[in-house]
């Protein structure tokens, strides 16, 4: 099957179960067959069947822009980039996982770098959302990107001297005594780090701190002849990490010309806790709690995004009846994601009673939350196989009631704000994306959706039969904060459409799978039986054992693709548990849209990405 | 009865002082507390209620907390002038006060007693001078604050009251038309029904200025930094705008000024536009000053007692609809708010008080007397404005702000100028391998 060349130090082996589809039939593996002879190495599927080609490192460049331009492959949406350490000495695996808009095709295209030369070139000049994420493989797995405009720290501190913790001869608890961190964190002069576009205000030389500069002619402002009206210095406004309209610990270094924004320059990390490093070293169960820590908004959708992304790796199929709930969960779930977002989006433009209204559902949502499983905001609903339990004796009547109430809410919020001319002054035309850029910039769900294009992973990779269910994707015409709020509010109402379809059909039945060696049996049958007695003691003590493969499964989040990226060697704790966090990735266009714009404009765009910084920081 | 004088008066006068100033801070801390009541019942929750009978202590234990926390000085500021702010904040709020009369004349045994603290002859300007004093609290907070939140929202703040005091001046210009005299007094006397006295109006000012008091509604608001032009301290966007650095007592200050302020401007659009102390209906309030000091009219206390209570439920009730305001509509953007001040308001007042002037002029031709079917034709036209008024005043005309043809330009520039740095770039990178042109045209036939 695969035509894996000499070169190639040992590997960890990449699930080969799924029979089913041959990725040599796979379009771009042909073309890439093709034209890259020498540069594939190897090709393979993954657990859920997309196809991973292996290419040359030297050549990973040729081989996506190849993939990005040729209009047979046309892959412009990249979805993600990240790294594998399987640590042994092994080379690093970095995965680009590619979307075909057009021809709505999966790819991973996976470069392996020796340890010995990290480096591979940059593809942010094809894929404008490559800048943050490799500049996280670089932060987590100091692989350098050559050609990369900004190749900082992201997520760590910028003078963080341990090293790269993803890597796994990084200790989990790092490499210097909590003394020493501790000592190095309060000597920290919190005044050395500076974004670049404050040092360079501030006239400092880049070159000779080691930082690569922008080439002038990516600067927009100066194209269209900048700040031309006054002479003066620019004011630096920062923006957070304290400040009640970030959302979170986010900071935003704001360049002004008066009120008008110059540059803006996010900085994030400051919630980082590294879930991803901790998920290594949890047995599969878990890992699920750390989930709901990330979009702590919306948290039953990460629960299922990574339950689901075990299972595939599993090869096992969850109930009917587990399908559905998940779907109900789901749904409820954006509708509370969307709720916080509309109701801080008023906030943040004045309306504050809004927000009010709005809190007044999320908190029936959390009742919900909290008659199923004890916890409102922290609910670790899914367990791999199954749930936590049935639903509760009545809960799908509440469940029914707030389904047939909250549209009032709705239709009141809607009255307050759609025709507004306040709000419609204060968010048309600004911050507008369009199709083409949002693409580029990797943006996903209803940020995506707002520019028009119409890629919900619902409709494109339909999962817990998602097509089954009678529903429409709303697109917006302009992309801008406007279309964001229309496209949002939208989707609420087709939330409360699906939901309706999936309460009704509701099947019976049990809701965790029988599989013994992946959900714990009854405890009347534990100590019944022999068989489910042993099975019962071995998940207990060792925890689920998953098949050596790796899998990068998506779902649609309430802010955009969710990816759960995991590899496993057979053992009880996954290799590399990665979490594509939409936010983040969204957030990487808020400078985009907000260059040229007012400082009140930061807030409503802003507001209008919708971001998490729990799943930005991770 | 003639008008009290003498060392009675210099009692009195310092009686309504020490009186009606505490009425006035009291009624200052019942505002907060009306306030979060109000828009408790707006956002469907309860609001302060444990504190005393229905929470009414609330604002004592407010008062208390403020006074006890802890005095910060931060690092930056200049201390003299960020001390004294907030004083310059409170003060032009509370002392516009003096000029308002708030209930009909009580009489004494001394002779009669003005319900009014300064009648100033000049009252009106006395008004518009003291309120644009104003500023100075909340430019002096933001530029000695030393932090650029704070002087963001003092650039705001001093910009937007300069810009919208021009048309709140501008829209009382009718009503000094119609009274022809500045003295406040005489402004509530006009709104009184006196039977076939052709020097009186006899229906209150509203009517016959409908446009007019939403002009100066609306400015106030602007004036006194409610939502939606609360701009100079938008919490969202400045933390806290001008009075981010302060703290304790002087913060709470400047909330005083605030709502000093607002209760003032409530009282002004009662006194100018709804009949001030006017009881609606009854003619045994209609007392007045003659033009030779004497009283015209029966004054009695319970009369002064019922007037006071018709115009504290008046002042209520607009003040109730500042709030009701505040908490309904999201905020103005800056540059937007000065569009609608400089290139709305302060035109269209123009144009108001030409057009009341020409009215006025042709209702004096007409030999049509001052009174109610005067300022049934006054309505007239003011309804005919109003419908213009609120024709084009819709959206997407005059508080477009973000879809200026200029700003739409520029921004098309500034999206066009990005495409063609990505455009660039992505040429670059692609331009390196001659290959690719004839490998993507291969490939697009292999892709169908």
């Amino acid at each position: 099957m695969t035509r894996a060349t000499a070169d190639v130090s040992p590997q960890l082996v990449v699930g080969h179960r799924r029979d089913g589809e041959d990725p040599e039939s796979h379009a771009s593996v042909i073309a890439l067959r093709g034209e890259f002879e020498d540069a594939v190495r190897r090709v393979e599927t993954d657990a859920i069947g997309t196809a991973v080609v292996t290419v040359d490192p030297e050549r990973a460049f040729e081989v996506l822009r190849y993939l990005y331009a040729a209009p047979g492959q046309a892959y412009d949406l990249l979805v993600d980039v990240t790294g594998v350490d399987i640590g042994g000495g092994r080379p690093i695996r970095v995965w680009y996982q590619l979307w075909s808009m057009g021809h709505g095709r999966q790819l991973r295209v996976v470069a392996e770098l020796p340890l010995e030369k990290l480096e591979l070139r940059s593809v942010t000049p094809l894929w404008e959302s490559a800048n943050w994420m490799e500049r996280e493989v670089y932060d987590m797995f100091g692989v350098t990107f050559r050609g990369h405009p900004d190749l900082r720290r992201i997520l760590m501190p910028e003078n963080y001297e341990e090293g790269f913790p993803l890597r796994k001869d990084f200790p989990l608890r790092g490499r210097f005594s909590r003394s020493e961190q501790t000592r190095r964190a309060l000597s920290r002069d919190l005044e050395d780090v500076y974004a670049r576009a404050e040092l360079e205000m501030a006239g400092v030389p880049l070159d000779e701190l080691g930082m690569l500069d922008v080439p002038p002619d990516r600067r927009p402002e100066e194209l269209v002849g900048g700040q031309d009206a006054l002479e003066g210095k620019p004011m630096l406004l920062n923006m957070g990490p304290q400040h009640p309209a970030t959302h979170g610990v986010l900071r935003l270094v704001l360049e002004l010309d008066g009120e008008r924004i110059l540059r803006c320059t996010p900085h994030i990390g400051y919630l980082h806790t590294g879930f991803e490093k901790t998920c290594e070293y949890r047995e599969w169960n878990q890992v699920v709690p750390y989930t709901d820590r990330m979009d702590y908004l919306a948290p039953m959708l990460y629960n299922i995004g990574y339950a689901l992304a075990v299972e595939s790796l599993l090869g096992i199929e969850v109930t009917p009846r587990c399908q559905v709930a998940r779907v109900i969960l789901s749904e409820l779930n954006r509708l509370l994601g969307h709720l916080l977002w509309i109701g801080t989006t008023a906030i943040d433009l004045g309306a504050f009673s809004v927000f009010l209204y709005t809190f007044q559902e999320r908190e029936r949502i959390y009742n919900l939350h909290e008659a199923y499983t004890g916890a409102r905001v922290t609910t670790s609903v899914t367990r791999v196989g199954g749930m936590l339990a049935d639903f509760p004796p009545g809960w799908m009547d509440a469940a029914w009631d707030f389904v047939r109430t909250f549209p009032n809410t709705l239709a009141e919020v809607d009255r307050l704000l759609t025709r507004n001319a306040i709000w419609i002054s204060r968010q048309q035309d600004i911050g507008a994306i369009g199709p083409e850029e949002a693409v580029s910039f990797g943006l996903t769900g209803p940020n995506l959706r707002a520019s028009g294009v119409a890629y919900d992973v619902r409709k494109a990779r339909p999962y817990l039969g998602y097509e089954e269910y009678d529903f429409d994707v709303p697109v917006g015409v302009h992309g801008d904060t406007y279309d964001r709020f229309l496209v949002r509010f939208e989707e609420m109402r087709q939330s409360l459409r699906i939901l309706e379809q999936a309460l009704d059909r509701l099947p019976d039945g049990p809701i965790d799978i029988e599989d013994y060696s992946v959900v714990l049996p009854p405890k009347s049958e534990a100590m019944g039986s022999i068989d489910s007695m042993i099975a019962h003691f071995k998940l207990v003590m060792e925890g689920i054992q998953v098949p050596a493969g790796e899998v990068w499964y998506s779902i649609e989040a309430s802010k955009g693709e969710l990816g759960v990226g995991l590899v496993s060697d057979g053992g009880s704790k996954p290799v590399r548990c990665r979490f594509r966090g939409p936010s983040f990735i969204n957030l990487a266009a808020l400078p985009f849209m907000v260059e040229g714009e007012l400082v009140a404009d930061v807030l409503a765009v802003n507001a209008s990405l919708d971001i998490v910084l729990g799943e930005i920081d991770r | 009865m003639t008008e009290i004088s003498g060392g009675p008066f210099v009692v009195a006068t310092i009686l309504k002082v020490v009186v009606f100033f505490t009425l006035l801070i009291l009624s200052i801390a019942l505002g907060t507390y009306m306030e979060r009541r109000l828009a408790a019942f707006i956002q469907d929750r309860s609001g302060p209620n444990r504190v005393g009978p229905i929470g009414l202590l609330q604002v004592v234990a407010d008062g208390l907390k403020n006074l006890l926390k802890e005095e910060t000085w931060p690092s930056a500021a200049y201390k003299g002038f960020f001390l004294l702010a907030p004083a310059l904040a409170l003060i032009p709020g509370t002392i516009l006060f003096a000029v308002i009369p708030f209930a009909s004349p009580a009489p004494t045994r001394w002779g009669y007693v003005d319900m009014i603290v300064a009648d100033v002859p000049i009252g009106v300007l006395y008004i518009l001078a003291i309120a644009s004093l104003g500023v100075y609290g909340v430019v002096m907070a933001g530029w000695s604050s030393g932090s650029k939140y704070a002087f963001l929202g003092g650039l705001r703040g001093s910009a937007q009251m300069v810009s919208y005091e021009v048309g709140l001046s501008l829209s009382l210009v009718p009503v000094l038309m119609l009274a022809g005299d500045v003295r406040v007094p005489e402004i509530v006397t006009l709104q009184q029904h006196y039977p076939g006295d052709a020097t009186t109006l006899g229906v209150w000012l509203v009517a016959p200025l409908l446009v007019g008091t939403f002009l100066f509604y609306l400015t106030g608001l602007a004036e006194t930094n409610r939502l939606p032009f609360d701009l100079p301290e938008a919490e969202a966007e400045l933390v806290g705008g001008y009075h981010t650095e302060y703290s304790s007592m002087k913060f709470a200050v400047f909330m005083m000024g605030e709502y000093g302020h607002l209760i003032t401007t409530a009282m002004l659009v009662t006194v100018f536009f709804f009949g001030g102390w006017d009881i609606p209906f009854w003619s045994g309030d209609n007392i007045r000053v003659a033009a030779d000091g004497s009283l015209i009219g029966e004054p009695a206390w319970w009369k002064t007692l019922l007037t006071l209570i018709a115009f504290v439920i008046k002042g209520g009730l607009v003040f109730a609809t500042f709030i009701w305001v505040r908490w309904t509509l999201p905020r103005f953007r800056y540059d937007q708010l000065m569009d609608l001040g400089w290139k709305f308001i302060i035109e269209f007042v123009t144009i108001y008080i030409i057009v009341i002037a020409v009215a006025i002029y042709a209702l004096d031709r007409a030999g049509l007397a001052f009174g109610p079917a005067y300022a049934a034709a006054l309505l007239g036209v003011n309804v005919v404005l109003a419908v213009l008024l609120f024709f084009l005043f819709d959206r997407g005309r005059l508080i477009r702000g973000a879809g200026r043809e200029a700003e739409r330009e520029a921004r098309r520039r500034l999206l066009e100028a990005r495409r063609q740095v990505r455009q660039q770039t992505l040429s670059h990178a692609l331009g390196e391998s001659a290959r690719l042109a004839t490998t993507a045209d291969d490939s697009s036939e292999e892709g169908r």
